[in-house]
């Protein structure tokens, strides 16, 4: 049975490298992808409903790493049997269950490695398979700051209705390719195709704009 | 505004966008949509560009909404325009609406002091939940929130 670990080069390339493939069984299975799957990316036909980096994701499905069943299986250690049976991750906690307790040391430990592969993750651009990482961690262990501040960081965006309104800019954009050449480097202030003033910084385009009696706010905008 | 073929929304608001800037370090047309970064007070342009994997503020804009001084995620970004070190932080940004209703989304975006470029609407923490078309003929922009 054939096992793709798409993105396996990740953790490879970080210091300890070990400790890392053995945590990715252990994500693997936390993250309910079973081992015979790819990581993070989902069988083909879950491919569609990633979000985040699809266009990417379609990339490296032409450059997985195969390993097989039985190259996979000793990666799992104690460390992922740790994981998957000790620790499931959150949200799939049961009533029923009553989790032993690992070791600190062990506790911290994984910590700190989900964190180091969240970031790396992160830096790759993978910020689908970051969120999956963090959120595979066990309850207990995801009010850490470290990790808490991460998740928000990563958490998907949130949407609202606003009451803010702004009117038709097309006289201002008209303004900007008309005039852009002369005010190279200028922050302009725009209102109904007509220049309110103009300052050499934000902060001095705002202040000089904020007692102006426009019907509408400004367009601001930096000509570079 | 615009419907799903199943007749739920799609966009609940639409804006006209600027397509030629001569900002743009290349000769070609991009698209510019108006947000408000948090409570900025006046709207500003944004480049729209899904291949970013985050979204870009322009130092200056992040100084004004008082982000600059917060504590975020140190993060290296590789640009066009080089590798740039900067800090993703969590911030409101509001796609402004001309008719409709305009959304407010609580995004991540990068934030870097040596970032000289201009604002940029990524997929990853904003974007992607973000529903958006784009109707070149008239220049409008349309947006919703996504489910």
């Amino acid at each position: 049975m054939a096992t793709q670990l798409n993105n396996s080069d990740v953790f490879h390339q970080l210091p300890g490298g070990g400790k890392y493939t053995r945590h990715i069984a252990g994500l693997t299975a936390m993250m309910g992808h079973g081992i015979d799957r790819s990581l993070g990316l989902g069988s083909p036909q879950h491919r569609q409903a990633e979000n985040g980096e699809r266009t990417k994701n379609a990339a490296l499905t032409h450059s997985p790493i195969d390993l097989t069943l039985d190259l996979a299986a000793p990666f799992i250690g104690d460390f992922g049997a740790f994981l998957c049976k000790s620790s499931p991750p959150a949200g799939k906690h049961r009533a029923d269950q009553s989790p032993s307790s690992p070791a600190p040391g062990l506790v911290a430990e994984h910590i700190e490695i989900t964190y180091r592969v969240a970031l790396s993750l992160m830096e790759r651009e993978q910020i689908t398979l970051a969120r999956k990482a963090l959120d595979a961690l066990p309850v207990g262990q995801l009010g850490e700051p470290i990790i808490i501040r991460l998740r928000k960081l990563l958490a998907v965006p949130v949407t609202k209705t606003s009451q803010k309104r702004d009117t038709d800019r097309t006289l201002d954009y008209q303004w900007i390719r008309d005039h852009a050449q002369d005010y190279r480097g200028q922050w302009v202030a725009l209102d109904k195709g007509e220049l309110l003033g103009t300052a050499t910084s934000l902060r001095e385009l705002l202040d000089r704009v904020k007692p102006l009696r426009s019907e509408h706010r400004p367009l601001l905008h930096q000509i570079s | 505004m615009l419907k799903t073929l199943d007749g739920a929304d799609f966009a609940t608001g639409r804006a006209r966008f600027l397509d030629e800037d001569a900002n743009a370090l290349e000769g070609t047309a991009k698209i510019f949509v108006k947000i408000e970064p948090s409570n900025l007070g006046s709207p500003v342009l944004a480049q729209l560009d899904t291949g970013c994997p985050w979204s870009i503020l322009k130092p200056e804009i992040a100084e004004a909404i008082n982000l600059m001084d917060e504590e975020g995620q140190p993060q290296v970004l590789s640009t066009r325009l080089g590798i740039v070190n900067g800090q993703l932080k969590r911030t409101t940004i509001t796609i402004i609406a001309d008719d409709g209703n305009s959304i407010d989304v609580e995004a991540t975006v990068f934030i870097s002091a040596d970032w000289t470029a201009g604002n940029f609407l990524g997929y990853g923490g904003l974007l992607e939940r973000v529903r958006f078309a784009v109707d070149p003929q008239e220049n409008f922009f349309y947006f919703g929130h996504s489910a």
